[in-house]
């Protein structure tokens, strides 16, 4: 044992100097080494953000100059040997997903965990898994709620939202009143009040009744309406369907469509849940509404605030097949499944809505809840398989669409990065502020003392003082600023807009001007504080486009998303 | 003497004090007629008007308070207090010599600026881009008034000399203002015809009534050489005030160099641009350091060509900084400088 921890302080000597060196690779992310092996000639680097690399999360980078290193065997001592230097360097670190290189050449993926002693796992896809987890983890970390819907905590069972308006759901209760069911109709509520039921088969222990029963129903007449016999789920009659589901909403996509969800399952590692839905159609003819049903098609929608997942292939195969399991968990018979992933799990067309209102929305824009949609069907005892004509990767879309305006926002940005490395201090100050020019004070005043009007002026000035609703600048030469409340409230270097002209007769005799050059007025518009003397700041060329289109991380010369692509 | 001597002693002097008074009125009578039926005969007297005119015995006119209408800028407020012809000479009804002083010459720029009647988006476009180097030729009126110089109260004298039989013409012009300075110049022209005098007269004539006095100017200079030219002028406000737009139009910061003033960079560019003229590079690079060092502390400059040398005008091609960097090169002209230090 002890010589076991020789070995490893001798491997890792440096590991207590871990973040004094650095090193940035192509990706331009920060690294700090945490091991080394000169002998072995391998090193172990941690991916840092703002110089932080100890995360619950590790990104790591082993680079190593002959490939053997990630040989199972090699790889499983070396990692023991780093799950040592993270216990002691970074306690808090629980998984880490693995970059390994030979010769700068990726040649491994893989993972490992704190719970497994650091042992390897190699697969891209788990990696990959685990990197949108900790994006998802990042982006909304404890809280586990879609936009305007939250699934129950725990898988408790809920009382179903009814929506008065359009559920056209009663109570109806045995004589006794001890059992009861939900019962969907459009007649009248006044006459159904009057309508009872009869139970047979079933004990009505919970009054709702569960599971296998045969319910006659007797409307206010009491003659024999018809007879539900089958199985029941909180009181609603699924026919042949023994559903154990937690049921979420109950609702009426229209009158001949009523609809109810529940809860299959959530992935708290993606962050998701899997909702399904159960239909009952009105017949026309008999007026009444069929027994709840979801697998024709079996409809299913994965609802979560991470879009990110849908646009790496790997992931949403493997989401799509957790689908699938549940097809063949709650419809086994099932030929058609309908798949959407969205924000929220209910008003979607073609999801729990009539397909007629998916065709009226069709012309419409995509809907910006809507992530994924997708169409798959089976013949009886094969595998599923996507109706490409109907899948609808919108995330990816979205995502596209994105990349789309980034790029172009990339080559106006390279624009302007290319127009300014030619142009003046004064074309930058403009730029800074995106007017056209910087104007010149004697200039101005020039040309306003000729054609004796107000010109519309941008000025670059230092405000030596301020008064009350007025200041007075002292560079480029001394003149007064007026109508300054709200607008400048602190002395030192401005770009002020507004209309400077002459003063009048009685301005140059209060304020003791003589000379025309110096009695200008500007009547302030607005105005823009430098940050540095005489805005310095727009030396940084970089930094002034960021600002200009509110874009911190831009870089010039690389299009966005090459490096990514590239790696 | 008598009482009634003495009597007729005073009757007799007041009479001669009468008839001397009447005499005065008369010769004043008879000045402004002449002065009148001068400026009638050459068509001025609707374009130049003054308060009071005076003839001396030696031929010496003095006009008070005289304003003229300039036919460019006809509402153009002007006033010149003073305007006195020394003298006036003509052989054959040519004008052979003419010596002038203008006292208290007043105008203000800015009122001669609007009277240019260009339009207001031209004017703010024309200063919002101005130049301060190239545009001092194309807008010198703007560069003048960047400067900072509107009240012009200027005292000019002006001598005029022709030589018909010589074809030799001569000016001299010395301008004193405390905003443009002071200006001292002189010229010679070779191979001016009569006929090229009259363009010159022309030229004067078509400042205040109808005509194109560039034109008459291109005329009279035709197939004429330039000798004898010196220029001297002292700064007092102009070069100063312009440097100080310079300042403002290119950031200056207290402490830091002025931007007007020129740096090895430049000064290698003006030589260069010499050098274009004439291949004497040492030569070119005194000028030019000649230059940077009154750009630096205005003082006094000055030109001086060689006498003797003479420069045909028909040889000088290009733009006219080009012509006019050609003209004194070639009339290896001295520049120099007073009362700056070097």
């Amino acid at each position: 044992m002890n010589s076991f921890f020789k070995t490893t302080a001798l491997f890792f000597c440096l590991t207590l100097t871990a973040g004094a060196q650095t090193l940035d690779i192509q990706t331009g992310h920060e690294m700090k080494r945490i091991a080394f092996s000169a002998k072995t000639g391998v090193e172990v680097f941690a991916e840092a953000s703002a110089g932080k690399w100890c995360e619950n999360i590790l990104s790591l980078k082993i680079f190593a100059q002959d490939e053997t290193v990630f040989s199972e065997k090699s790889l499983n001592a070396l990692m023991t040997k780093v799950g040592l230097v993270l216990n002691g360097e970074c306690p808090e670190s629980m998984h880490a997903i693995i970059d390994g290189y030979s010769s700068n050449t990726l040649v491994f993926q893989g993972s490992a965990s704190a719970a497994d002693k650091w042992k390897p796992e190699k697969g891209t896809l788990k990696v990959k898994i685990q990197q949108l987890q900790a994006a998802a983890v990042k982006t909304s970390q404890n809280d586990f709620s879609s936009k305007e819907w939250a699934p129950p905590a725990n898988k408790q069972k809920i009382i179903a939202h009814i929506d008065s308006k359009t559920a056209l759901e009663h109570r109806l209760y045995s004589k006794d009143k001890a059992c009861s069911i939900l019962y969907t109709t459009d007649k009248p509520a006044e006459k159904l009040k009057k309508w009872f039921i009869s139970v047979g088969g079933n004990s009505c222990s919970e009054n709702l009744i569960y599971g296998r029963a045969e319910v006659s129903l007797f409307n206010e007449k009491g003659h024999l309406e018809t007879t539900l016999d089958g199985y029941f789920t909180e009181g609603r009659f699924t026919g042949k369907k023994n559903l154990n589901v937690v049921l979420l909403n109950r609702y009426g996509a229209n009158k001949n469509d009523q609809v109810l969800s529940y809860l299959i399952d959530s992935d708290q590692d993606l962050k998701i849940n899997y909702v399904s839905y159960l239909k009952s159609q009105r017949n026309p003819k008999t007026g009444f509404y069929s027994a709840w049903s979801g697998c024709s098609p079996f409809t299913i929608a994965a609802v979560t605030e991470n879009e990110e997942l849908f646009l790496e292939s790997a992931i949403t195969d493997n989401i799509l097949r957790t689908a699938q399991s549940y097809a063949d968990i709650f419809c086994p018979g099932a030929t058609q499944m309908k798949f959407f992933a969205t924000t929220v799990p209910q008003n979607i067309p073609g999801m729990d809505m009539p397909a007629a209102s998916a065709k009226k929305e069709a012309s419409s824009e995509e809907d910006p809840r809507l992530i994924y949609a997708a169409s798959l069907q089976r013949s009886p005892g094969k595998k599923w398989k996507i109706i490409s004509d109907k899948t609808q990767n919108l995330a990816r879309l979205r995502e596209n669409a994105r990349r789309t305006e980034d790029l172009r926002e990339h080559q106006l940005m390279m624009a302007d990065y290319n127009e300014l490395t030619k142009t003046d201090y004064l074309g930058r100050l403009a730029y800074m502020i995106g007017t056209d020019r910087i104007d010149n004070l004697p200039a101005m005043l020039t040309a306003a003392a000729i054609i004796q009007k107000p010109i519309r002026v941008n000025l670059l000035v230092n405000v030596s003082s301020l008064g009350l609703d007025q200041a007075w600048a002292d560079w480029p030469s001394e003149f007064l600023i007026t109508q300054t409340s709200g607008l400048l409230n602190r002395p030192g270097w401005h770009i002020v807009s507004g209309n400077l002209r002459l003063m009048t007769d009685q301005e140059k005799k209060e304020y003791k001007k003589t000379d025309l050059f110096s009695s200008g007025l500007l009547e302030l518009s607005a105005a823009a504080a430098c940050e540095q003397e005489v805005c310095g700041e727009v030396s940084d060329l970089i930094g002034l486009i960021r600002r200009r289109h509110e874009k911190p991380n831009w870089q010039p010369y690389h299009a966005p998303y090459r490096q990514k692509e590239e790696s | 003497m008598t009482k009634s001597m003495w009597i007729a002693v005073v009757i007799l002097a007041l009479l001669f004090t009468a008839c001397g008074a009447f005499m005065v009125l008369l010769q004043k009578d008879e000045e402004q007629k002449n002065i009148h039926y001068f400026l009638t005969n050459r068509k001025l007297h609707t374009v130049i008007s003054y308060q009071e005119a005076a003839l001396s015995v030696s031929d010496m006119v003095v006009l008070k308070n005289v304003s003229l209408r300039l036919n460019a800028l006809p509402k153009l407020k002007n006033n010149i207090r003073e305007f006195t012809v020394h003298s006036y000479k003509e052989s054959g009804h040519i004008p052979v010599f003419l010596s002038f002083t203008a006292k208290d010459v007043s105008l203000r720029l800015i009122e001669a600026a609007q009277n240019l009647g260009v339009p207001a988006e031209n004017v703010i476009d024309t200063l919002a881009d101005f130049n301060p180097v190239e545009d001092i030729l194309n807008a010198p009126l703007y560069a003048v008034l960047l400067a900072g110089c509107n009240d012009i109260s200027a005292q000019i004298k002006g001598e005029y000399a022709y030589a018909p039989a010589a074809k030799k013409m001569s000016l001299k012009a010395q301008i004193d203002d405390q905003c443009l300075g002071h200006w001292t110049m002189e010229i010679s022209f070779n191979n001016i015809s009569n006929a090229q005098q009259g363009q010159l007269a022309l030229a004067f004539k078509h400042f205040l009534q109808k005509g194109n006095p560039l034109k008459d100017l291109e005329n009279f200079l035709e197939g004429a050489s330039i000798t004898n030219f010196s220029l001297a002028y002292t700064d007092l406000n102009l070069i100063k005030g312009y440097k100080k737009y310079i300042d403002t139009l290119y950031l200056r910061l207290p402490g830091t160099a002025s931007p007007a003033e020129l740096d090895a960079r430049e000064l290698q560019k003006v030589v260069s641009y010499l050098s274009f003229s004439n291949a004497h590079r040492q030569r070119n690079a005194d000028i030019a350091q000649t230059l940077a060092q009154f750009i630096k502390t205005p003082g006094t400059i000055r030109f001086q060509s060689k006498p003797g040398k003479q420069v045909p005008l028909h040889v000088l091609r290009g733009t006219f900084l080009r012509r006019l960097t050609d003209l004194l090169l070639r009339l290896d002209t001295s520049v120099a400088l007073e009362n700056a230090e070097l």
